[in-house]
């Protein structure tokens, strides 16, 4: 049950195939076919025509039903109706395949696109990010892969966000042989590494590209996605490796469950609604009793209305009773269906989720339907973030995330999973793989001013007092029991003080913060773009105020210590600026001198 | 510890309109940017409160006795409508007045060797640190507001997503231009990101 790593004999060697295939000897298409244009797989054409089935399924859904059911005289109309909407489709289809080409240059991938209006794409190995080969179930049936390459702006898809506003890959290629597709990424990434040596090290820029051109005409690539002979520093280090028991304590304490049963509670909403459908039962109910009853003595009217109304109530009593139990174990059964749905989505998501650390990169590898293949290089991590939910805090685990670059100023980058779940003992470890000089518990954290304590506590008392003033207004006298509640505010509010603060090592910042989710930052000094302090009027009268550290990571990648003294803020701000300063300094010594070209071309994207 | 430690305090290196402990303010003319935006507010608070309290103060439905009656209940409504949009206006524009000159006093800039420092807001107040290093580029920005008077407004793009551009607003011209022409020969000896 422990998230374990796998021993170092046991590191895939050369010549080990990427998913258990036989071994393969070399690849046939990227050294030969460097500068030349390339088409995808003819199977491309299977999977899109399955694409178009599966997305006009639903719009001919009632064509295919007249056809079947109506009248032997529409058939002809209706295929012919079938046949015009999926047609152009289809045959666009085959079109843009025909059209396009891509080249994976020495120093950039070209993609030729477009039927009638052609378009030209020009990556430079310097922008990409990361380089995912994904492989569908269905894909992998047939021995296909994708390869999705993410320029900074484009979010990893396990993002929820990535989803909902719609980001994606900068470019794919869909379906290429898995061989190929592993081929080209591995040559994405040696691309890749070799302009960020280039740019770092200036002045060496002829020397490299020879070697360069050199490396990739000599190198056969294999299956397991590195060169032979390319550096003992490639070989990856195996980091961490997540059991199936674990995937299901992750699913079964994400913090999504908590949503899913807010929706299911919210959906029940029909409760208010109450006394309207059990007055229906209730009220026939009373009336076959008072039907029976009417059958007695017919003079013993009274004595009839008051025992069809004493049966009437208790018929109405009962039946709510047995409405709201039946209703209460509905959303039980529906909360345990959606925790049960959370740990197997997550379970077969992740599966075999495999974290390795290469010379410049991490490689993330998971999924049991569609396993993924992802690389996140190091030099583009801003902030790595521990998060430990409610949930998972009793039970000593936590999940690591961490947010990478944008690619122009000002554009979101992306937030991703570094590990979906690890054990609390663990964490430093982990830590220690993507930034080696962190010792994670030996981080000391500076609490913030004890008056944010009060802060808290004020908050949770205004919204306390509003809800007993309803309760009075409500219930008399009783309500003012809901100020029972005022002590354990002030325990939860000391709660979320405690976990606030601010730590500081050797070459990074850390802050931590929440409530529900404990969240700590670890942000090195190089990451940080910019400091904002800010004081709300109501932190001015306390003498309090907010730190926020900026960094190029996407959404959650910036760092906030929310009511500081006003002096402890300034001086860590004054802290983390003169650091910031320093590493230019020494930056500047070393001989950087030149912003690197592969940035500033960053600033104007090519199309 | 004194409350503003000393490295804040350096003074810039900036030819700008002079003031108090080290902060280079913005253009005088800025304040209008302020004001005319607050008059229009308060225009359209004051047409909305008069239309109000027009409606609320016209006659019922009763039909008047005779013409003349009927003209003076309107007359009536109308005089008092203008009197409400008026005051309305009245105060609106003294607030405006007041906010502004709040907002501009509360406005400072100042460039270090290392940093550009920006000071800002009233109630929520905000001091920025940019390192220059950190700056990807700048841009001046003139609306057609900035361009009567004669200001102009530099933005700061950093790499950051909570920050990524950060804008000096209301600068005279020459300033404008000259800040962004000393920010860019100094941001480029480094790699950003």
């Amino acid at each position: 049950m422990r998230s374990e790593v796998s021993s170092p004999e046991s590191v895939p060697s050369e010549g080990v195939p990427c998913d258990g295939g036989p071994a393969p000897v070399a690849s046939t298409a990227v050294p030969s076919d460097i500068d030349a244009l390339r088409r995808l797989h003819p199977a491309t054409l299977l999977f899109r025509v399955i694409g178009v089935a599966r997305s006009m399924a639903l719009p001919t859904a009632p064509v295919v039903i007249v056809i079947l059911t109506g009248p032997a005289v529409a058939v002809p109309y209706s295929l012919a109706v079938i046949g015009l909407t999926i047609a152009p489709l289809v045959i666009g289809n085959v079109a843009r395949f025909l059209a396009f080409r891509f080249r994976l240059g020495a120093d950039e991938l070209v993609l030729h696109s477009g039927v009638l209006s052609r378009q030209q794409r020009v990556i430079p190995m310097a922008r990409v990010q990361s380089i995912d080969v994904r492989q569908s179930a269905l894909q992998r049936l047939f021995g296909m892969a994708e390869v999705h390459i993410e320029t900074a702006g484009g979010e990893p898809a396990d993002s929820v966000f990535a989803v909902i506003r719609g980001l994606g890959a900068e470019a794919s290629l869909s379906v290429l042989p898995l061989r190929d597709a592993e081929a080209i990424a591995e040559a994405l990434n040696r691309g890749r590494r070799r302009a960020m040596e280039r740019a770092t090290a200036g002045g060496d820029g002829a020397r490299n590209d020879a070697a360069a051109a050199a490396e990739v005409a000599a190198a056969t690539v294999e299956c397991t996605g590195h060169a032979a002979g390319s550096g003992a520093d490639d070989a990856p280090r195996p980091v961490a490796r997540v059991s199936p028991p674990e995937l299901a304590l992750a699913g079964g304490t994400a913090n999504e469950i908590g949503l899913v049963a807010a929706l299911i509670l919210a959906g029940t909403q029909f409760l208010d609604g109450l006394p309207l459908p059990v007055a229906g039962p209730g009220e026939r109910l009373a009336r076959f009793v008072a039907d029976r009853l009417q059958l007695m003595e017919p003079d013993a009217a009274v004595t009839d209305a008051v025992a069809q109304q004493a049966l009437a109530d208790v018929a109405l009593e009962v039946g709510t009773m047995l409405v709201v139990a039946a209703v209460i174990l509905l959303v039980v059964v529906l909360v345990i269906a959606g925790w049960v749905v959370s740990i197997a989505s997550t379970v077969v998501r992740y599966h075999d989720f495999r974290l390795e650390r290469t010379a410049g990169e991490l490689r993330k590898r998971y999924g049991l339907l569609s396993r993924r293949s992802v690389t996140i290089p190091l030099r583009r991590i801003q902030v790595l973030r521990v998060e430990e939910s409610l949930l998972r805090r009793p039970i000593e685990r936590a999940a690591l995330r961490v947010s990478t670059a944008g690619a122009a100023p000002g554009q979101a980058g992306g937030t991703q999973l570094l590990a979906p779940i690890a054990r609390r003992a663990d964490v430093p470890r982990l830590v220690a793989a993507v930034h080696d000089d962190v010792d994670y518990d030996a981080l000391r954290f500076h609490p913030v001013h004890p008056r944010a304590r009060r802060r808290i506590f004020l908050r949770y008392a205004l919204v306390i007092g509003a809800l007993a003033g309803a309760a009075v207004w409500a219930y008399g006298g009783a309500g003012a029991l809901v100020l029972a509640l005022l002590p354990l505010a002030f325990g939860l509010a000391d709660r979320q003080y405690r976990n606030r603060g601010y730590a500081l090592a050797p070459g990074y910042v850390a802050a931590r913060a929440g409530f529900f989710n404990h969240v700590t930052w670890l942000i090195p000094d190089g990451r940080i773009q910019a400091l904002h302090l800010t004081e709300s009027p109501f932190q001015r009268r306390y003498g309090l105020a907010t730190l926020v550290i900026d960094t190029a990571g996407g959404w959650g990648g910036t760092a906030r210590v929310v009511d500081l003294s006003r002096k402890d803020a300034l001086r860590l701000m004054e802290t983390l600026e003169r650091r910031m300063d320093e590493l230019r300094r020494a930056g500047a010594r070393e001989g950087r001198a030149t912003r690197p070209e592969s940035v500033r071309n960053e600033l104007t994207p090519r199309r | 510890m004194t409350d503003k430690p000393e490295a804040l305090e350096t003074p810039g290196t900036l030819d700008a309109p002079a003031d108090d402990d080290g902060w280079l303010r913005l253009a005088p003319a800025a304040v209008w940017t302020w004001r005319l935006a607050g008059l229009a507010r308060a225009c359209v608070v004051a047409a909305g409160g008069g239309f109000a309290i027009w409606l609320w103060s016209r006659p019922s439905g009763e039909p008047a006795t005779d013409a003349l009656a009927a003209l003076a209940a309107v007359k009536g409504a109308a005089w008092s409508a203008a009197l409400a949009a008026a005051l309305l206006l009245g105060l609106g524009a003294a607030l405006a007045f007041a906010v502004a000159r709040a907002r501009y006093r509360a406005w400072g800039y100042r460039l270090r060797d290392d940093a550009l420092v920006l000071r800002h807001g009233v109630l929520w107040r905000t001091t920025s640190v940019v390192p220059l290093a950190r700056i990807q580029h700048v841009d001046t920005r003139r609306g057609p507001l900035d361009r009567w008077l004669g200001l102009a407004r530099v933005v700061v793009y950093t790499a950051g997503v909570t920050g990524g551009a950060l804008e000096l607003p209301g600068l005279a011209r020459a300033d404008a231009a000259a800040l962004r022409d000393r920010l860019a020969a100094l941001t480029g000896t480094d790699d950003a990101v």
